[in-house]
């Protein structure tokens, strides 16, 4: 425990650096690979935003605190956690969501990527039409009124 | 520097992204099929397929959901079944969640047919209205489903399946059969069809025998008794056995088990009116004691034991008050899930004497249903027992009969009990969970905690 924890560095796209113990960085499958293959002192993430990357390794180095304290795993720890992410996701907005969603699949970060994807599906369930989805989740229709029409007539029971 | 692009890796997903941070263009639309299909997942599929009118991007993306949730039983299960027919593509389903009232017979078999067909690998089905008339599955579900891993009924009936079917569940490795009819000889059937089973839960009708000796892999039951059973299981390592003072559960071979969890609660009357208890003539008190010694008797070697409610605790202060032989135990974490009475303190506390390898204890204050105590008072005077100086020991702080002081009291007095020096050196904590009941949780030393 006492022992000096290994540090690395993470760049952003935007050439924000994050300075992190290597623990959190194993969250991540894809940069935990990274790190084996090539053990530079710091890495670049060209396809993630400084503003992104914070929240992503604002999430893992909760996740590794957790997970090291909570070695006995006592069900404290697990409802904290639970806790935490709850509060994580209530202040994000979507496009944020959305963003995260991409960065945690490309990092390989499953847990991360199942909370951002389960936040969307609440959002869209939360919904009482199909209008309100579009509207929420800020997608523009590409359909004419006669192709809508249809579509909906597919899978009416669906719609009701 | 690393530059992630010059490095080649497995697991190194690419993404494909038409991201425009100016005019903010519709970044969810962008997001790989695979990922919008992974939120479906987690919503009935009735929301999914309303994606397919968000735009001409959504439009089949749905389709190859891997996994469906479908509730047939407050939608017309045709419009399902030609949704299914015409328009799902995915060859293969993760997943497959159904619920379906059972006056629908015909829809539930080309629904079975449809899981069977596209290799579902978790299926679960909840029938509803199978009071009036239970579903008996189709053969080809018995003899098709190779690729079925994880199988959950509610509500189904397997007590006849014909003779000439041969089960074939060669993938399973989870079978939750619950509220379900099961008799001796299908389950015989099922467990000889399923030999990678590892995962057994049973909380059915009709069966009166369980025997898995021949099950090879399967480590886990959780069993809930109704009638009286036997169970013949060598080979498990976790048990959690739930049964009412009403039925009987014989453990004829339980002998690898590391991890039990027990619960036998009292169901007759809600406990407070239990007229015939103490009468010497029902012997009821007396064999209440036998049974629940008996099967704590084939629990002797678990590591793990969890016990929940405060009644089988309560017969066990019977037994100890009048001198029943008690078990000594291996275990070496112990839970106790109980509303405190001062009735549970001597079955608890000769519970801690007999487990000299006891490193942790966990009591979790739970609602449970209690025996009325003036029921094991009379009981005890019947036996000649002075009660007042069995219920108190001289040693308990009773002046504060309200939590969290009861709670610490009785603590207090069964760690002193236990005969270790643990009230010592002991870390205790209290913990709110989530109904705001109070847990009692005591660890041997802190290194116990942060090892």
């Amino acid at each position: 425990m006492e022992n000096e924890k290994k540090m690395i560095t993470l760049k952003s796209s935007d050439d924000v650096t994050f300075e992190v113990e290597e623990a959190v960085v194993l969250e991540s499958q894809f940069l935990s690979h990274l790190v084996q293959d090539c053990p530079a002192p710091e890495h670049k993430i060209k396809e993630v935003t400084g503003k992104i990357l914070s929240k992503v390794v604002e999430y893992c180095e909760k996740h590794v605190v957790v997970v090291v304290d909570g070695g006995d795993s006592s069900s404290s720890s697990g409802d904290d956690l639970k806790k935490w992410d709850d509060k994580f996701i209530k202040e994000m907005d979507l496009s944020t969501v959305y963003d995260l969603i991409a960065a945690a699949n490309y990092l390989n970060i499953q847990a991360l990527l199942d909370l951002m994807c389960q936040r969307v599906a609440d959002v869209i369930t939360a919904c009482k039409d199909h209008k309100e989805i579009r509207e929420t989740l800020g997608i523009v229709s590409d359909y004419t009124a006669e192709e809508e029409a249809e579509v909906l007539k597919e899978n009416e029971w669906a719609f009701d | 520097m690393a530059e992630i692009a010059a490095v080649e890796n497995p697991s190194h997903r690419k993404i494909k992204r038409a991201r425009n941070p100016i005019d903010g263009v519709d970044v969810i639309s962008s997001l790989p099929d695979a990922i919008l299909q992974h939120i479906f997942s987690l919503i009935p599929t009735k929301y999914a397929i309303r994606t397919s009118v968000l735009s001409k991007r959504w439009r089949h993306v749905w389709s190859e959901t891997p996994s469906l949730n479908l509730d047939c039983y407050r939608y017309d299960p045709d419009s399902v079944i030609e949704t299914l027919a015409r328009y799902y593509s995915s060859p293969k389903i993760t997943t497959f969640d159904l619920s379906i009232s059972t006056s629908k017979a015909n829809n539930i078999d080309r629904l079975i047919d449809f899981a069977v067909s596209r290799n579902t690998e978790k299926l679960s089905l909840e029938f509803r209205h199978s009071y009036a008339m239970a579903y008996r599955f189709p053969e080809v579900f018995f003899t098709s489903s190779s690729s079925l891993k994880q199988l959950c009924v509610e509500s189904g009936a397997f007590d006849t399946i014909p003779g000439h079917v041969t089960v074939s569940w060669t993938s399973l490795k989870t079978l939750s059969l619950r509220g379900c009819e099961l008799s001796d000889e299908a389950c015989d059937k099922i467990l000889s069809g399923s030999p990678l089973l590892e995962c057994l839960t049973l909380c059915c009708d009709k069966l009166e025998r369980l025997d898995l000796s021949k099950c090879l892999k399967l480590k886990r039951l959780d069993v809930e008794c109704w009638e009286n059973l036997e169970i013949v299981a060598p080979r498990i390592c976790f048990l959690r056995l739930t049964h009412s003072d009403e039925t009987r559960c014989e453990l004829v071979d339980v002998s690898s088990l590391t991890e039990a969890n027990v619960n036998i609660y009292c169901s007759r009357r809600l406990g407070f009116l239990y007229d015939d208890f103490g009468d010497p003539e029902t012997g009821l008190a007396d064999n209440l004691q036998v049974m629940i010694l008996e099967t704590l008797d084939k629990l002797q070697n678990v590591e793990k034991l969890t016990l929940c409610g405060a009644f089988c605790l309560q017969i066990l202060s019977l037994a100890v008050l009048c001198g029943v032989p008690f078990p000594t135990f291996k275990v070496e974490a112990l839970t106790i899930e109980t509303a405190i009475y001062q009735s549970i303190i001597p079955g608890v506390a000769k519970l801690l004497q007999n487990s000299p390898r006891l490193e942790k204890i966990i009591v979790a204050t739970v609602d449970c249903n209690i025996l009325e105590e003036s029921r094991l008072t009379n009981y005890l005077y019947w036996k000649g027992l002075e009660t007042r100086q069995c219920w108190k020991p001289k040693d308990l702080d009773d002046a504060s009969l309200s939590e969290p002081e009861l709670v610490t009291s009785v603590m207090n007095f069964l760690l002193k009990t236990s005969g270790k020096e643990w009230y010592k050196v002991g870390s205790y904590t209290f913990l709110q969970n989530k109904n705001s009941e109070i847990s009692f949780v005591t660890h041997l030393t802190q290194d116990y905690f942060f090892r």
